[in-house]
C-alpha cells in the first residue's frame, strides 16, 4: 500500500535535514504508528506522505505510484486529520461536514451518522467556535471519514481527549481497520500506540530506530517482574523481583516465609520503557 | 463543475455570515443617498466615480478580508487536503464577489438612473473591474500577515490603477493611461451615458485580456507559494 525507501527531507531555508533516510512499508489493512517525542519528525513524515510537503528525496510510493506524480485526485482516496483541527468558525459542526463532503466526487458518508458515531449528535447544530478541544478532535475524525478513504492519516488523534473519548476514538479507528482501511498514526502517547497499532516505528531526531509489533517489543526488551509489598516492623516495604528463576530466589522465599504479604503483582514492561531502552530518550 | 458550485454557494454563505452583505448594503444605501442629493449636473460624474470605486475598492478589500479571515480560522490546510484545486478556490472567490458587486452596483444605478442609461457597457465595466481587483486583492492578502498590514500596503499595490482618474478629471491626457485596464473601465462607464463605438469595445477587450490573464497567473502562483511557504510548512 505504502512503500518508502530512503526518504529524506529538508524544510526550505533550513541548513539541515529534518528527516534522515527513513524506510518503511505499510500493508493494506494495517494500523501503522509513528511513536516518538515531540519534534521527532512524525508530523513532517506524515505531511510528506499526504503530498503537502514537496521536494522530498528518496522513494515514496502509494499503490505502486510515485507520490510526486499523483494529482489532486489522491485526496479523493485518503483522509487526513491534522493535530490541530480547524473548521469554519461561524458554521455548525454539521454545516462544516456537509460542506466538506460536497468537495468529493466519490460517494460520501452521511455526516449525521458520523457525528452520531463519535457522540456529537447534540453538538451537530452548535457553531464550531463553541466546540471544546475534545469535540473538535472528534469532528475532525468525522471529516477524515467523509469520503470513506482507503488510507487514513491521523496526526496525534487522541491528543487532548479525555480517557473515555480517547478509548472511543481508538475503537472507531479499529473499526476502520476492520473495514480493510489502512491507517497511519503519529503519536507521542504510548497508550495509543500500544493499544491499536499493528506495528510501531520508534522515531527520534528524524530517524527510525526500529519497527516492530508492540507486543514483540515488550517481550523482547521488557523483563517481566514481580512487585511484592510486605509488612515488617518498620512498616510496609516494597521490593521488585525478576520473574526469571524466581523459584530459586532465596531472598524472595525468605520474605514469603517470614512476613505477611500485603500485595503481589507482576509488572510488564510498558512500550515507554522499551522506547527508553532502545532510543535512550523519554516520550 | 459541481465543486465550483459548492465552493461558490459556500463562499456566499460565508460572506453573509461574516456580515459582508450587510456592509455592502450599507455602502450601497450611502451611495444612493449621495447620488440623490448631489446637484443634477454632477450626477453623471459622481455615479461614474462611485461605480468605478465600488467594485474595485470593495472587491479588493473584501476579498482581502475574506482570505485573511479564512487564514485566521486556519481553514486552508483542511481545505487543501480535500480534492479542491487552487483554480477552484480562486474562481469561486472571484465569482462570488463579482456577483455581489454586480448586484449592488446595478441596484445603485437603477435607483438613481432607472432606465435612462445603457446597461451593457455598465455591466461589462463592473464585472471586469471586479474580477481584476478581486484577483489583485487575493495576491496581496497572501503576502501579508494581518489586516493592518493589508491596509497599509494596499495603496502601493493599487494606486497605479487609479491614475486614469487624472484624465477623468481632465488633469492630464497622457495616452499611456490607456494602457491601464482602469482606463478602459472609465470609458465603458462613460459609455453608459453617451455611446460607444465598436472600436471602444475592441479597445476594452484588447486591454483586458492580457491584464486579467496576468493578474490570474500572478494570483495563482502567489497562492501556491502561500500554501507551500506559510500554510504547509
Ligand atoms: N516549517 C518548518 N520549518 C522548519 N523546521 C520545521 C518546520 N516544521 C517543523 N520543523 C522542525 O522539524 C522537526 C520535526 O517536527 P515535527 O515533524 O513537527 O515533529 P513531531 O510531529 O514529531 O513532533 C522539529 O525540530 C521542528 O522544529
Ligand atoms: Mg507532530
Amino acid at each position: 500500500m505504502i512503500y518508502v525507501e530512503n526518504l529524506a527531507y529538508r524544510y526550505p531555508g533550513e541548513t539541515k535535514d529534518t528527516i534522515h533516510d527513513i524506510s518503511f512499508e505499510v500493508a493494506r489493512g494495517e494500523i501503522f504508528g509513528f511513536l516518538g517525542p515531540s519534534g521527532a519528525g512524525k508530523s513532517t513524515t506524515q505531511n510528506i506522505l499526504i503530498g503537502i510537503l514537496k521536494g522530498y528525496r528518496g522513494k515514496v510510493q502509494i499503490n505502486q505510484q510515485e507520490l510526486d506524480q499523483l494529482s489532486a485526485d489522491y485526496y479523493e482516496r485518503i483522509g487526513v486529520g491534522f493535530e490541530f483541527p480547524n473548521f469554519y468558525q461561524k458554521f455548525t459542526g454539521l454545516e462544516n461536514l456537509q460542506f466538506f463532503s460536497k468537495l468529493y466526487k466519490r460517494k460520501t458518508q452521511n455526516p449525521q451518522k458520523l457525528l452520531k458515531n463519535v457522540g456529537l449528535t447534540d453538538a451537530a447544530h452548535v457553531r464550531f467556535s463553541n466546540y471544546s478541544k475534545g469535540m473538535k478532535m472528534r469532528l475532525n475524525f468525522c471529516r477524515v471519514l467523509l469520503n470513506n478513504p482507503d488510507i487514513l492519516f491521523l496526526d496525534e488523534p487522541t491528543s487532548g481527549l479525555d480517557p473515555v473519548n480517547a478509548k472511543k476514538l481508538r475503537e472507531l479507528i479499529l473499526m476502520e481497520k476492520e473495514k480493510g482501511k489502512t491507517v497511519i498514526i503519529t503519536t507521542h502517547s504510548m497508550d495509543t500506540a500500544d493499544k491499536i497499532c499493528d506495528r510501531v516505528a520508534f522515531m527520534v531526531d528524524g530517524e527510525i530506530a526500529l519497527i516492530d509489533q508492540p507486543k514483540q517489543l515488550k517481550v523482547r526488551y521488557g523483563e517481566k517482574s514481580l512487585q511484592v509489598e510486605y509488612r515488617c516492623q518498620s512498616g510496609i516495604k516494597r521490593e521488585l523481583f525478576s520473574l526469571n528463576n524466581l523459584y530459586e530466589n532465596q531472598h524472595f522465599q525468605h520474605i514469603l516465609s517470614h512476613y505477611e504479604i500485603v500485595t503481589m503483582h507482576t509488572q510488564e514492561a510498558t512500550l515507554e520503557d522499551v522506547f527508553m531502552k532502545v532510543t535512550g530518550r523519554i516520550l | 463543475m459541481m465543486k465550483h458550485l459548492e465552493l461558490f454557494t459556500f463562499d456566499i454563505r460565508f460572506q453573509f455570515r461574516h456580515g459582508f452583505y450587510a456592509a455592502y448594503a450599507l455602502v450601497s444605501i450611502v451611495y444612493i443617498c449621495l447620488l440623490l442629493l448631489v446637484p443634477a449636473s454632477y450626477v453623471k460624474q459622481t455615479s461614474i466615480l462611485i461605480i468605478f470605486t465600488d467594485p474595485s475598492v470593495l472587491g479588493f478589500f473584501f476579498v482581502g478580508g475574506l482570505v485573511l479571515l479564512e487564514k485566521d480560522q486556519s481553514i486552508f490546510n483542511t481545505l487543501f487536503v480535500s480534492p479542491i484545486r487552487i483554480h477552484d478556490y480562486l474562481i469561486s472567490k472571484v465569482l462570488s464577489l463579482t456577483i455581489l458587486a454586480t448586484v449592488s452596483s446595478s441596484i445603485i444605478f437603477i435607483a438613481v438612473h432607472q432606465l435612462h442609461v445603457d446597461y451593457l457597457p455598465f455591466l461589462i465595466a463592473v464585472m471586469l473591474c471586479s474580477i481584476f481587483f478581486t484577483l489583485l486583492g487575493i495576491s496581496l492578502a497572501v503576502r501579508v500577515d494581518n489586516v493592518n498590514m493589508f491596509l497599509y500596503t494596499s495603496p502601493l499595490f493599487i494606486i497605479i490603477f487609479y491614475l486614469p482618474l487624472l484624465s477623468f478629471f481632465k488633469l492630464t491626457d497622457s495616452l499611456l493611461l490607456h494602457l491601464l485596464p482602469t482606463q478602459a473601465i472609465l470609458i465603458l462607464l462613460e459609455g453608459a451615458f453617451d455611446s460607444l463605438t465598436v472600436q471602444d469595445y475592441i479597445y476594452v477587450i484588447v486591454i483586458f485580456i492580457p491584464w486579467i490573464s496576468c493578474a490570474y497567473v500572478l494570483t495563482y502562483y502567489s497562492f501556491q507559494r502561500f500554501l507551500r511557504k506559510k500554510i504547509f510548512s
